[in-house]
């Protein structure tokens, strides 16, 4: 008879946290402290401690306001933000009620954080009595790995998971992958199961990292259900010379005329990079006016106050080992490439990010058995907070939420029984790569990808004509992957991972051709054939999942803003609805 | 050592003086795109993905010896805006 060993080795545990970034261990932690008999297993592709986005992230770290109006306030400002009235609202009052002792707990955990000398974050300037901010430690995951390991959490890094084991009524149960040094098989068995993977973080820039999106195909595979993936582009402003932000300084863009494109183009100064001001830039480049170039010797009162210029060091935006991180990399670039100078050339970036899970407030999905904190859920919980710099608040809130609520359902379940039917199909997909008598490479796919974050009109300026050739292109990719190859555990992961990221790229594009509107900025959803904001038709979320053929499937649902607080000037109940939301 | 990469949009040389890698292996663990390895035959820690790298720099930070010298040859090798321009113009003839 069949044993499971045959198959790979075996480990259990009451929980299991697929990813050891800040998101990961922060569940882990408090799950732990809610429950110190329960045995919890945090796994990492990587070294945990080291790794996660956390270690690159240079943004600080949000909590919310201690004013006794501080959730409402942050609540206002956060819906209007980025992507008006997309939100949760009703998850956002919760998290940010939680926020509320974000920073205190993370200094509870070990984690260093820089707030002023009375060991209190200090409020933010331009959000009064909603969102106070601190910086963070560069080393805030190995902070978190020392405390982790003190509460008697085990850890288990280089272990790349790439499917999720379910029972025969469809929880999820545990994972399979393999050890990144020796290809081994590993197979996870748990109570319940957080995937803290972050989401597809598609870009090749400095200071940043790269995310597949395995996390997202794993649980979309199982069932889960992901939303607001049409807001999954991001574009940034950046130095020509060193392709990094220039923070805040997008209103200060001049064409080789000396006119300013902002002037020229929008007629006020934004808050944030705007698909106009992409527009206007194309433009300006098509027409002989480039090469564009800022003027950094008279920032303007965005630049001062994004660019972190007129902070004291107490409360500016990264902490004083980001700051030398930081000078570090300009050093060498100027070493290499030569110094950006006062008036350096700029030019765009385009990032794509998936991270639709959609949790309710417990950080719980729809499919029994599993969580999704940290950045994997930023769009499916619809908060969006972490737009404002405030990933490592979103990580740290979401990994607390979490880890209150995966405790005590694991405590009180049972270990469900593994299909080895199962394991053995889902083993035989992993590696199915070796064995292969073709010879194409992930790079090949990778570099399809690449070309689209040059190429505005496919990312930020969308199109319905443009989306209908992404799919063919799609189509084309998706043909190469039953063909890849693999030799060790590295080129193995990258066959499995391009397979997810080109899922990632398929919700991003089949949810922004149903959106025929145009919303937010940042991280925008622009339609070039319908440019305008339209809250008559479109207050609603578009909602992926897996349908029962093993299609892609989406569908829309109101969002119910007459249970919400914030809503747009002019807004109706619709028909059949009643005022549900009491102040 | 001299190992160079062929990223798309930038491209990097790894300069590794492997002679006074201490074996510390802290470019290993710092690594989150894999690109680090260990070369058991020799003792030494070297690039073995090396276009995987994203120029974090956080390996060379790490490196207890100082043995890790990274040179950005080119951070963008192609400008998005003109490449965007330059498709319009192709859509509209």
């Amino acid at each position: 008879m069949a044993n499971i060993k045959d198959y790979g080795e075996l480990y259990t545990s009451d929980i299991l946290v697929v990813g050891g970034g800040m998101s990961g261990l922060v569940t882990a932690i408090r799950a732990k402290e809610n429950n110190p008999d329960l045995d919890i297993l945090v796994i990492d592709k990587g070294v945990i401690g080291w790794n996660g986005q956390a270690t690159k992230a240079g943004n600080g770290i949000r909590s919310t306001s201690k004013h006794p109006d501080g959730v409402r306030n942050a609540l206002g400002y956060l819906v209007q933000a980025h992507t008006p009235f997309m939100n949760d609202q009703e998850f956002l009052a919760k998290y940010l009620e939680v926020h509320r002792d974000n920073i205190d707990y993370m200094k509870h955990c070990g984690v260093i954080t820089s707030c002023d000398e009375n060991d209190e974050a200090t409020p933010l300037p331009f959000i009064p009595d909603a969102l106070d901010m601190g910086g963070v430690s560069i080393n805030v995951c190995a902070q978190l790995r020392s405390f982790a390991l003190k509460l008697g959490i085990r850890l288990l890094s280089r272990v790349n998971v790439f499917e999720l084991l379910t029972s025969k009524n469809g929880k999820v149960i545990g994972a399979i992958g393999f050890d990144m040094d020796h290809m081994e098989c590993k197979i996870f068995h748990a109570k319940a199961v957080a995937m803290a993977t972050q989401g597809c973080h598609f870009k090749k820039i400095g200071l940043e990292f790269m995310g597949y999106g395995t996390g997202v195909g794993a649980m979309y595979r199982v069932g889960a259900l992901m939303r607001n993936v049409e807001f999954s582009t991001q574009v940034d402003v950046v130095f020509k010379k060193t392709n990094t932000p220039i923070y805040g300084g997008f209103n200060m863009i001049c064409n080789k005329h000396g006119e300013n494109l902002t002037k020229k183009y929008i007629g006020h100064i934004e808050w944030e990079v705007t698909p106009a001001l992409v527009d206007a830039m194309v433009k300006e480049v098509a027409i002989g006016n480039g090469p564009l170039w800022v003027n950094l010797e008279e920032p303007d009162e965005v630049r001062a106050m994004i660019g972190g210029t007129d902070m004291h060091e107490s409360t500016q935006r990264m902490f004083r080992d980001k700051m030398a991180w930081e000078h570090h990399v300009f050093m060498k670039t100027a070493r290499d490439i030569g110094d950006v100078g006062t008036k350096p050339e700029t030019t765009i970036k385009t990032v794509i990010q998936v991270e639709p899970i959609k949790v309710d407030t417990d950080i719980k999905t729809n499919v029994e058995g599993l969580w999704a904190p940290g950045k994997i859920s930023t769009q499916g919980n619809a908060y969006f907070g972490w737009t404002r710099g405030d990933g490592l608040g979103n990580a740290s809130t979401t990994g607390m939420m979490a880890g209150d609520s995966i405790a005590p359902y694991a405590a009180a379940a049972e270990f469900d029984e593994i299909d080895l039917d199962q394991v053995a199909a889902l083993k035989e997909k992993i590696y199915a790569p070796l064995n292969r008598p073709t010879d194409r490479k992930p790079k090949e796919i990778f570099d399809m990808i690449e070309r689209y974050i040059f190429d505005v009109n496919k990312c930020i300026l969308k199109s319905g004509e443009e989306i209908q050739g992404i799919y063919k292109d799609i189509e084309e990719m998706k043909k190469i992957v039953p063909e890849l190859t693999a030799d060790d555990p590295h080129s193995l992961s990258k066959c499995l991972e391009v397979a997810d990221t080109i899922l990632c790229l398929e919700m991003i594009f089949r949810s922004a051709d149903m959106r025929k509107e145009t919303r937010g900025i940042m991280y925008p959803h622009y339609r070039k054939d319908y440019p305008e904001t339209d809250n008559k038709n479109w207050l609603k979320w578009i909602n992926i999942r897996q349908g029962a053929d093993g299609e892609m499937e989406l569908f829309t649902e109101d969002i119910p803003m007459w249970r919400y607080p914030v809503r747009p000037d002019g807004y109706v109940i619709p028909e059949g609805h009643a005022e549900e939301f009491y102040v | 050592m001299i190992v160079e990469n062929k990223g798309q949009q930038q491209s990097v040389k790894f300069v590794v003086d492997t002679d006074r890698c201490c074996g510390c292996r802290r470019c290993i663990r710092r690594c989150m795109e894999n690109v680090w390895h260990w070369d058991e035959e020799n003792g030494h820690a070297y690039p073995k993905n090396p276009d995987e790298c994203v120029l974090c720099y956080q390996c060379e930070m790490d490196c207890l010896n100082n043995v890790i010298d990274i040179h950005p040859i080119s951070t963008l090798q192609v400008d998005p805006l003109e490449y965007s321009a330059g498709l319009v113009k192709l859509n509209n003839e």
